[in-house]
């Protein structure tokens, strides 16, 4: 737009500014860049009007389309500026590593926060004697080139776990991702995250669950002990009841050989009644030995009532010893249970032995405990210890199961406890109710096996 | 009873003697079964007490080895209960470790032996042989009495009489005044009484007349 004498009454005559300033030759040439409108070129002359003939329009003109041109470089590299700084400010702000590297293995820049990770000082950086490949251990060199593969491949890799190299030879654990920079160019960046916390962390919780899963353990062993001990009068009469039938026999066959005709048939039945006295014996001792050994679980398939009827086999001298007669309402056919024979012993002598001295002061009935296997649905077996003691009162009901609760004056409270998180750890439920008209009744129940689970 | 009453000397002693054994663990059983039979006794063993009294208890020396410690009635309950049906067979218990206030009460119920497990088969035994002859001997006693006492139902209200106040001391004349009688007549019936009562001197007499503790009294309504 080209005002040749501006002072004459023409379409901008009205503003303000045309007409303060006595221009008398005004020129304003747009810039454009692309198609796109970036700026005006205005000039005026106050002194004379057609100041602007067409020679030296077309100069300013060209003057123009470099001005634009100028212009959008001037904003593009302010964009940069900004980019860059911003971008600085990501990697310096240290809170993750990051370093750019090429593929062969250099690493041309790295932040303060790679450096700490991996213990190298700048001067090392610059120096080039810090490669990326020389802080791979040798076993993450396998995943390390995967990564590499696949950077070149899609230009990005997905973040993986590895350890890198300190320059003291310890190791850092990191998560580590990483893109190229395109274009063919072999370099990218890689953004590292130390993960040494992490992994501590991790540690930890690793190390106090298996602290509690051995204190746990510990803590069955000493309910198991103490069960025994608890038993152990009992165990001692039954071993001492093959020793006397061994000791009898023994001290026969001596008197049959000593005849003055021996009698040798005699003889030797005694000495066929030591041998299976002496298998007895030693069939108790294995029992015993079986339930005081300390065992990590072990599950197996298992027949539920051959389980109560080894408890049977340990406690029934503690039931006669206390008059307690005993029910068995055993469910024939049932399927199998996927279990520790040890812990579900563990579980059933309890609940028998709880019956057993919960109906130590009944005398106005016969003392009697049943034990009942059943199936209970598709899905489980139920076994239930009942007795006619002296049950649960109402008050007691919510405290059973917990840690430390006992009724009875030795008692170290954990058995029901310890019974519980048993069955619960085999997939069960263990819970207790009265059994009316007298007493209480324990149930638990157990998933049956299948042979394709497990 | 239904055999002729025999003289004390005619009382049989060669019967083989029985060991009962009750015990409730089989191999126990078994091994005492066999120790008992290697020496000459014969031996029926259960495994609870009552069985014992589903038969007839045999008729010769014998004796019983219990266990304390039984299911159901406890050897303890058992020793009161034969007490209270009068069958004075001698029991020697078999106790286990920790039954010492039982032992108490069954040396004071009149066990004849109690014998801690695990006990020396010799221990059990002697026990057994001492047992039985103390049954023997009682045997003999409560025959010789019942024996004398078949005897003395043999003799007349007046012979009777006569025994009582002999026993007691008197002399024939005393005797014939006491009853009112004539001292040949007393003389008389002592010869009968002498006779049917097996006896062949006054002390031998006398004894058995103890035996039967007939009582003056008794006899003089």
């Amino acid at each position: 737009m080209i005002l040749d004498d501006a002072s004459r009454p023409n379409l901008f005559s009205d503003d303000d500014y045309v007409h303060g300033r006595q221009a008398k030759s005004i020129l304003c040439l747009p810039l454009i860049k692309q198609g796109r409108l970036t700026g005006l070129l205005y000039l005026e002359n106050t002194l004379t009007s057609h100041a602007f003939p067409p020679d030296r329009i077309a100069v300013l003109v060209l003057l123009a389309a470099q001005a634009a041109i100028s212009l959008e470089n001037t904003r593009l590299y302010s964009d940069l500026q900004e980019r860059d700084a911003k971008v600085r400010r990501l990697v310096d702000s240290n809170i993750i590593g990051i370093f750019i590297l090429d593929l062969e293995g250099r690493i041309i820049e790295a932040n303060e926060a790679f450096l700490q990770m991996v213990g190298q000082s700048r001067d090392d950086l610059v120096s080039s004697r810090v490669r990326w490949t020389d802080l791979t251990p040798p076993e993450w060199r396998d995943a390390t080139q995967r990564a590499v593969a696949e950077l070149k491949a899609t230009g990005t890799c997905k973040t993986f776990e590895k350890e890198y190299f300190r320059k003291d030879g310890s190791r850092v654990p990191v998560l580590l991702g990483a893109a190229t920079f395109g274009g063919g160019q072999d370099q990218g960046v890689a953004f590292v995250l130390d993960l040494t916390a992490r992994k501590e962390a991790e540690e930890n919780l690793r190390d106090s669950e298996r602290r509690y899963r051995e204190s746990q353990a510990e803590l069955a062993h000493v309910t198991r002990v103490t069960t025994l001990g608890e038993l152990t009068a009992s165990i001692a009469h039954e071993v001492n009841q093959p020793l006397a039938g061994i000791s009898s026999n023994a001290e026969a066959c001596l008197s049959w050989l000593d005849r003055g005709t021996p009698n040798l048939d005699a003889a030797r039945r005694s000495v066929e009644w030591i041998i299976n006295d002496c298998n007895r014996a030693g069939e108790v001792i294995q029992r015993v030995r079986a339930l005081a050994k300390r065992t990590n679980i072990q599950k197996v398939p298992l027949h539920i009532n051959d389980i109560v009827g080894e408890v049977i086999f340990l406690v029934q001298r503690e039931m006669s010893n206390h008059r307690v007669s005993l029910r068995k309402e055993l469910a024939s056919g049932l399927p199998m249970v996927f279990v520790d024979r040890i812990q579900l012993q563990q579980v059933i002598i309890n609940l028998m032995i709880n019956s057993i001295e919960a109906m130590q002061s009944v005398t106005d009935r016969p003392r009697e405990l049943t034990i009942r296997s059943r199936r209970d649905g598709a899905h489980q077996v139920l076994v239930t210890v009942k007795d006619c003691g002296v049950g649960i009162s109402a008050e007691n009901a919510d405290r059973l199961f917990g840690a430390f609760f006992t009724t009875k004056p030795s008692g170290m409270g954990m058995g029901l406890s310890i019974g519980r998180s048993i069955i619960e750890a085999h997939g069960g439920r263990l819970w207790a109710e009265s059994n009316l008209p007298q007493g209480a009744a324990l149930h638990f129940t157990l998933p049956l096996y299948q042979e394709d689970a497990s | 009873m239904t055999e002729r009453p025999k003289s004390p000397r005619e009382i049989a002693s060669t019967e083989v003697p029985i060991v009962f054994v009750i015990d409730d663990d089989e191999s126990t059983r078994r091994g005492l079964t066999n120790l008992f039979e290697s020496v000459g006794l014969q031996v029926q063993a259960f495994s609870s007490a009552p069985e014992l009294l589903h038969g007839k208890l045999p008729d010769v020396p014998s004796c019983l080895v219990l266990d304390i410690r039984l299911p159901g009635v406890s050897g303890l309950d058992f020793q009161i209960l034969l007490e209270k049906a009068a069958i004075h067979i001698p029991i020697v218990f078999m106790t286990g470790h920790g039954d010492i206030p039982m032992s108490v009460k069954a040396m004071k119920a009149g066990a004849a032996d109690f014998l801690p497990k695990p006990f020396r088969q010799q221990e059990m035994l002697d026990a057994v042989t001492a047992a039985i002859e103390r049954d023997r001997k009682r045997r003999q006693d409560e025959k010789i009495v019942s024996n004398a006492q078949a005897l003395f139902e043999t003799l007349t209200p007046r012979e009777r009489d006569v025994l009582a106040l002999v026993a007691g001391g008197l002399m024939n004349k005393q005797i014939a005044a006491e009853l009112g009688i004539a001292e040949i007549t007393v003389k008389i019936h002592r010869g009968h009484i002498m006779k049917k009562m097996g006896t062949r001197s006054l002390a031998d007499l006398v004894k058995i007349t103890e035996m039967l503790r007939i009582q003056r009294e008794a006899l003089t309504h």
